[in-house]
């Protein structure tokens, strides 16, 4: 192959992706490991060393915005021949067949065919950026897909993509097609996004508003000690803070499952801005625990087993302040999300990739 | 695991004496002195973003510890590379499908990540150009230059074809070198040794 990278951008491309195996590092990872007793009592969590740096790393991750994690495990990437199930049953009527699977699905997305292969519904998003040129990405394979169904395709060299709603037989890999495609109308609604009041402090608003207490501890140097001193608490659940509120430094809040005024008493040596401190019924690590059940699950390609269902997970978002998950699935049995709120000790809300037909 | 009475138990307990949780845990420490870096740096590329990249690989390994010992050890680093890659395209993923608007974050998450590989200018630059490359561009540059894969062992990986593979590290190199030799005021071409 013919490498047109010159060699220092080569060393540079090494520098940038460069890391040090660091003990920081390897502790984040046993404390991680070691957090997989989902919806235990907080009480009987051992308030190891190195726990607060869980909390610390789950507190960080909302704080810049990365609150979730969710994955793809790729099981779509490569296209796969229909099975004997799809070459077979075209006159399947039924909403939904074995272990509660869609057998007449509907999904709604963009379908993509280029150079590398055949018809699919993207799932993995491949151009986040401002590359030009076609997009790329993979999913579930379409068998009997025929672009001549549509008129509102686009092409550009090899690539040939447009927006649609699919209608069609799946027989757990792929779909096969049975219906002129359609526009993309008629999308389930997304989860609601709980917009910008979610951070809102949960404490009701002091007589006189919201205010600086001692403006000597109010600034950037103390709310890291305020995070500091947040992290080394077991009990975490979260920081975070609401800007809108106009007091310097915004309103910090801070969730503990308990020992509220201790708390308080111990992050207002700390911190002399605006402060809310307030409860919730779970840590950030027992979250984070329930989350990762998914993540095991989805990164092996197995079905995630809860009650007596198997469901097809392929990633999780978690909701630090909400302290619930959604789940992503493939698609979703009947009594998904009971099942998986039931196993996970979480809210827990499915978002499905395909639907049944109605 | 031979623990069992009769003349040969001194030497089964003498020779198996290894725990194999505590197998699997040297296992998995000792994969992260030899690989945690080229993990990150696979996160990172294709994630674009180094403490996404960091934290998608300390995910993979904790995974793997908690997972328990492996059937076959020596699957070990392939089992790691694909929780990467797969944890990697969700984050990317659920970037794409709900890029919410958050509030300004305190202290020092609020920063501008000073990492100590972007202080760098050469790899600022590099991380600016693979920015602007598809995601498969930049999984199969980092699978292929940063893990030095063959394009079948990237393949595999990343469950696409080889020729795929092959494309897709040709088209995204040029366009890196493309993109960086737009933005260079000095020569490229000569090696920096």
């Amino acid at each position: 192959m013919t490498d047109p990278l010159d060699p220092r951008w080569r060393d540079a491309l090494r520098r940038h992706a460069d890391a040090e195996p660091t003990p920081e590092a390897w502790a984040v990872i046993t404390d991680r490991a070691a957090d997989d007793d989902v919806g235990s009592d907080p009480a009987a969590t051992p308030p190891g060393r190195r726990r607060w740096v869980l909390a610390t790393a789950a507190a960080i991750v909302v704080l810049v915005g990365l609150a979730a994690l969710a994955v793809t495990t790729g099981s779509g990437d490569e296209p796969v021949d229909a099975g004997p199930a799809a070459d077979e049953d075209e006159t399947t009527t039924t909403t939904v067949g074995p272990d509660g699977l869609p057998a007449e699905a509907q999904v709604w997305g963009r379908v993509l065919e280029d150079a590398d292969h055949g018809p699919e519904l993207c799932r993995e998003t491949g151009d986040l950026s401002a590359h030009v040129g076609p997009p790329t990405c993979r999913g579930i394979p379409l068998v009997d897909w025929d672009w001549a169904d549509v008129d509102d395709d686009h092409v550009d060299g090899e690539a040939r993509w447009g927006e649609y709603h699919v209608v069609g037989i799946y027989d757990g890999e792929t779909i096969r097609v049975t219906e002129p495609p359609g526009p993309p109308d008629g999308r389930p609604a997304a989860p609601l996004d709980p917009g910008p009041e979610r951070y809102r402090p949960p404490c009701p608003e002091p007589p006189g508003g919201w205010a600086v207490i001692d403006p000597e501890r109010a600034g950037i140097d103390d709310r890291e000690a305020l995070q500091f001193a947040a992290r080394k608490q077991p009990d975490l659940g979260l920081v975070w803070v609401d800007e809108s509120i106009p007091v310097a430094g915004g309103v910090m809040t801070v969730t503990f499952t308990g020992d509220l005024e201790r708390h308080r008493t111990e992050l207002a040596a700390v911190w002399g801005g605006a402060l809310c401190v307030a409860e919730v019924p779970h840590s950030a690590a027992e979250l984070r625990a329930a989350e990762d059940v998914v993540l095991q699950a989805a990164n092996a390609d197995t079905p995630l087993h809860a009650g007596d269902l198997s469901i097809p997970v392929t990633g999780v978002m978690r909701e630090d302040i909400e302290q619930s998950l959604l789940v992503y699935a493939t698609w979703a049995p009947p009594g998904a999300e009971e099942a998986l709120t039931e196993l996970l000790g979480f809210p827990v809300t499915v978002s499905p990739e395909i639907h049944p037909v109605d | 695991m031979s623990t069992d009475g009769g003349a040969g138990a001194w030497v089964g307990v003498m020779m198996d004496v290894v725990d194999p949780e505590a197998a699997h845990r040297d296992l998995v420490e000792s994969l992260f002195q030899t690989s945690y870096g080229e993990l990150v740096g696979l996160a990172t590329v294709v994630t674009g973003d180094r403490q996404v990249g960091e934290d998608v690989a300390q995910d993979a390994f904790a995974g793997l510890l908690r997972r328990g010992p492996l059937a076959d050890p020596d699957a070990a680093v392939g089992y790691l590379r694909r929780a990467v890659v797969n944890q990697a395209r969700g984050r990317i993923r659920r970037r794409a499908v709900a890029d919410r608007p958050r509030p300004s974050p305190p202290g020092p998450a609020a920063a501008p990540v000073e990492d100590a590989a972007l202080a760098d200018d050469d790899a600022r630059a590099v991380a600016d150009a693979l920015a602007l490359l598809p995601v498969r561009q930049r999984e199969c540059i980092a699978a292929c230059t940063l893990l030095g894969l063959t394009h079948t062992e990237a393949a595999r990986l990343l469950g696409v074809s080889a020729g795929a593979v092959k494309t897709h590290v040709h088209r995204g190199t040029r366009r890196l070198a493309t993109l960086l030799a737009d933005r260079d005021p000095r020569p490229t071409g000569g090696d920096p040794s």
